[in-house]
């Protein structure tokens, strides 16, 4: 059982801005969905999490089954894959070399990269593309090869901010399936502002607002916090965010 | 090994990479054949005496030689500078036990005589260390062969300087692209993707520079022997011109290998230090800006600090003077530290070493700690446009490339460094053009029989001089004062023999006239101006390759942002 646990997280960027205050929260194997709209602080929380943003000093604790991460290190950074929201590539590179660059990044070694890459591709639905030129892929294909160099290496902990940004129903479909079969064994955490992506695969919703930890839980305890109207984790959304 | 691979690869893709190493060795090229077929002297001319030299002992070649030199007024079949320069480097390695009897005999009369016997001061401690410091070269054996050809591949700065623009290429591309591109959250947030993938890149960088620096020097080898020939390479290094006061036991082809290592980590070290700087800035601007801050700087250490000053120690342990092989090795030279005299090669190596690997350590450590690495084009906004002021497409074309791409920073940073560059190097000829303009006019205006007077005196009172001279040198009295003094006054001759050259092609044209022809250069179409000016062009060409990729990537980061904002509404992380 792998547990993240988040502890009294506080993040300013500059003086005034106050993105993340004061929060908590407890991660176990299953797959979590950060909701929340824009600005709300989901990248910063992942950020800090993947260790790409130091939280404020004092700014709280990172805790990696028991340990600081900021202590582990590449030991804790070995068991993440993280997938930034930034979604860029190197447009010269075929996917295959991007993907046996990342795995050496990952400090894995040939042989299993070689035979762990084209399984991965098989699971993304690249395997056809995968000696092309990046620069070449649509929008989905370029973040389906995101989560694959997410995957690879088989970690513990993977971290996808906004996998689905940008993509086509066929595509977020795809990538939806594709997550929910990742397996149980670990802590997958996907953000989010669009609730259909994780309402149907989720273990547990996050709402977060303004830096705030605002609700989480269960789908089906959130709902019933419905107030009015139907029922649904999207109704739920309205009431907490209105209805911009 | 992977990871270095795949740097090179992500390097070498780029096709303004390719363009740049392709354009530095064309322009390079073109550069070695214009250097050596420019002045009087062209390599035929060379070529011609050495055919005719060749079987002789080196004894009969500098007979020859100054033979031919005593009755040059009457035939012109050889070139009097290949003549006279040749006779020169001859005599020095006939004379080259006289050379280090004489490095014996200076010391010895400097720490006896007692006006300069001063022995807390450094010019005493050095020239007690220097009779010692040749005592492994005393059995070696110069022989005279052709040095042209290897000091036109190793002796000149436009190989270095275009050098320089692939190591800044590489190191914008290795060090800040991936923070460019938005990559850096991945790879930070990978096991190795800190300091061991900084230390991998610094590594792509090193083999990068080894191979450019082979390329480009075997380039110019090649050059070299085609056009004039390198001589016998197992003949030992004093054989160079030059080189006679080097105090290392090495064949000239050792020295080459040598100079390469050298070479290579001097550039490298200049690539660690940039590579910092690279880590270390978030933008553009600071990135320039501090590199061109601190070369610059060593630049300007270098050229004004006297080398023996007590502040030597800034001229020689300068990332600058690393380039400059030729200088460290040609000859036994101590630093002045804080009056104690240091050996310049030993401290050269080890400075290097200390700055290659403090920056390597201090990059591969900042980069590990630091977050949040993405990399800003500095963003003057495009608010400055506001006012419905309609300007031509050519305005915005530069405003965009030079304003916003911050081209106009590369673009001034390379003309400081281009201006700098023919400063120190026409400074060179300058106490030449001096007395030739002294001579100019002081025979001003019509070639009359008192100008062919003079110039007749004038020669003959040279040449006197000159056979004086030889004559004390070859009686192994090369410190004798009257040595000293004959020198003096031959100094002018310099100045001296380009006039006369002028003078004899125009003595025959009626009304011909002789006047100062802003330096005698411009006069006789010598090395200089002109391809200094080739260099600058060259540098801004290279430019252009430099700012042109910074314009397509900042077209790409401006959409880009433009489709962030408009997608997820933020700003993305700087
Ligand atoms: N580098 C930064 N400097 C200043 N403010 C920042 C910076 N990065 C983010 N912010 C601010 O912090 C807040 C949280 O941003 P964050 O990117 O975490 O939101 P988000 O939930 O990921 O939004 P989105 O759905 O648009 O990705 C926003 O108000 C944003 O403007
Ligand atoms: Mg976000």
């Amino acid at each position: 059982m792998n547990r993240l646990e988040l502890q009294k997280i506080n993040k300013h960027y500059g003086k005034k801005k106050h993105a993340l205050c004061d929060f908590s929260f407890e991660f176990t194997n299953g797959i979590y969905g950060l909701l929340g709209p824009n600005g709300a602080g989901k990248s910063t929380l992942m950020n800090i999490i993947s260790d790409n943003l130091l939280p404020d000093k004092d700014g709280g604790k990172i805790l990696w089954n028991g340990e600081e991460t900021r202590i582990l290190k590449e030991k804790f950074r070995s068991r993440l894959g993280f997938m930034p929201q930034q979604q860029n590539l190197y447009e010269s590179m075929t996917a295959h070399t991007f993907l046996n660059y990342i795995a050496a990044l990952k400090c894995i070694d040939r042989k299993t990269a070689e035979q762990e890459i084209p399984k991965l591709f098989e699971r993304v639905e690249l395997s056809e593309s995968m000696d092309k030129k990046m620069g070449g892929f649509s929008g989905g294909m370029k973040q389906r090869v995101l989560i694959a160099s997410a995957l690879l290496g088989n970690p513990n902990l993977i971290i996808l901010d906004e996998p689905t940004a940008g993509l086509d129903p066929k595509q977020r479909v795809i990538i939806r399936n594709m997550v929910s079969d990742l397996g149980k064994d670990k802590i997958i955490i996907i953000s989010t502002h669009i609730v259909s992506d994780i309402e149907t695969i989720a273990k547990e919703i996050l709402f977060i607002k303004e830096g705030n930890l605002i609700d989480s839980g269960t789908i089906s305890a959130l709902v019933k916090k419905v107030e009015n109207g139907e029922k649904s984790l999207e109704s739920l959304y309205m009431q907490y965010y209105g209805e911009v | 090994m992977r990871i270095i691979v795949t740097e090179l690869k992500k390097l070498f893709s780029s096709k303004i990479f390719i363009l740049i190493i392709f354009s530095v060795f064309v322009l390079n090229g073109y550069l070695m054949f214009r250097t050596a077929n420019s002045g009087d002297a062209k390599p035929e001319q060379y070529k011609e005496v050495y055919t005719v030299l060749d079987e002789m002992s080196d004894y009969d070649k500098l007979q020859w030689l100054d033979e031919r030199l005593t009755e040059f007024e009457g035939q012109h079949s050889y070139n009097w500078i290949v003549l006279s320069e040749l006779r020169n480097e001859c005599a020095n390695i006939v004379g080259y036990s006289d050379y280090l009897d004489s490095i014996d005999a200076q010391a010895k009369s400097m720490t006896s005589v007692s006006i300069f016997a001063k022995p807390n001061t450094f010019n005493y401690r050095s020239i007690v260390k220097t009779p010692p410091a040749y005592d492994n070269v005393r059995d070696v054996k110069p022989i005279f062969d052709i040095s042209k050809g290897i000091n036109l591949a190793i002796d000149n700065s436009f190989t270095d300087i275009l050098c320089g623009f692939i190591v800044l290429y590489a190191v914008l591309s290795l060090m800040i692209s991936d923070r460019e591109q938005g990559m850096s959250g991945l790879l930070f947030s990978l096991k190795r993707g800190r300091g061991y993938l900084l230390i991998s890149k610094l590594l792509a960088l090193a083999i990068t520079i080894f191979s450019a620096v082979i390329l480009i020097y075997s380039e110019n080898l090649l050059i070299s022997s085609g056009i004039i020939g390198l001589g016998d390479l197992s003949r030992p290094i004093q054989s160079l011109d030059g080189f006679i006061g080097c105090n290392l036991k090495i064949s000239v082809m050792q020295y080459l290998m040598l100079y390469i290592l050298f070479k290579f980590i001097a550039i490298f070290s200049i690539g660690t230090v940039l590579s910092l700087i690279a880590v270390n800035t978030k933008n553009t601007v600071s990135f320039y800006g501090i590199s061109a801050i601190i070369l610059i700087a060593e630049g300007v250490f270098y050229a004004v600090i006297h080398p023996l000053s007590i502040y030597s120690i800034f001229r020689y342990v300068n990332i600058i003077a690393f380039t400059k092989t030729n200088e460290i090795f040609c000859n036994f030279k101590n630093i002045n530290f804080f009056e104690y005299p240091i050996p310049l090669i030993p401290t050269s190596t080890g400075a290097m070493a200390v700055i290659m690997l403090g920056s390597t350590a201090l990059s591969a450590y900042l980069y590990a700690k630091k977050r949040n690495l993405e990399f800003k084009k500095i963003g003057f906004k495009f608010k400055t446009f506001s006012g419905n002021k309609v300007h031509s497409k050519l305005y915005y074309t530069l405003y965009k490339s030079l304003i916003l791409q911050k081209g106009i920073i590369v673009i001034a940073v390379f003309v400081a460094v281009a201006g700098f560059m023919k400063e120190t190097f026409i400074k060179k000829y300058d106490y030449v053009d001096a007395y030739y303009q002294y001579y100019t006019e002081l025979l001003e205006g019509d070639i009359t029989s008192e100008t062919d007077d003079f110039i007749a005196a004038e020669a003959q009172r040279f040449d006197e001089l000159n056979a004086r001279a030889i004559e004390l040198m070859e009686s192994s009295d090369i410190y004798s004062t009257e040595l000293h003094e004959i020198q003096k006054q031959l100094a002018p001759s310099s100045g001296f023999y380009f006039l006369k050259e002028r003078y004899e092609q125009i003595k025959d044209i009626p009304n011909a006239q002789i006047f100062y022809d802003t330096g005698y250069k411009r006069a006789f179409g010598a090395v200089g101006y002109d391809d200094d000016m080739k260099y600058a062009l060259a540098a801004m060409l290279l430019c252009n390759f430099l700012i042109s990729p910074l314009i397509a990537n900042d077209n790409k980061y401006r959409m880009k942002s433009v489709i962030n904002s408009t997608a997820s509404g933020n700003k993305s992380y700087t």
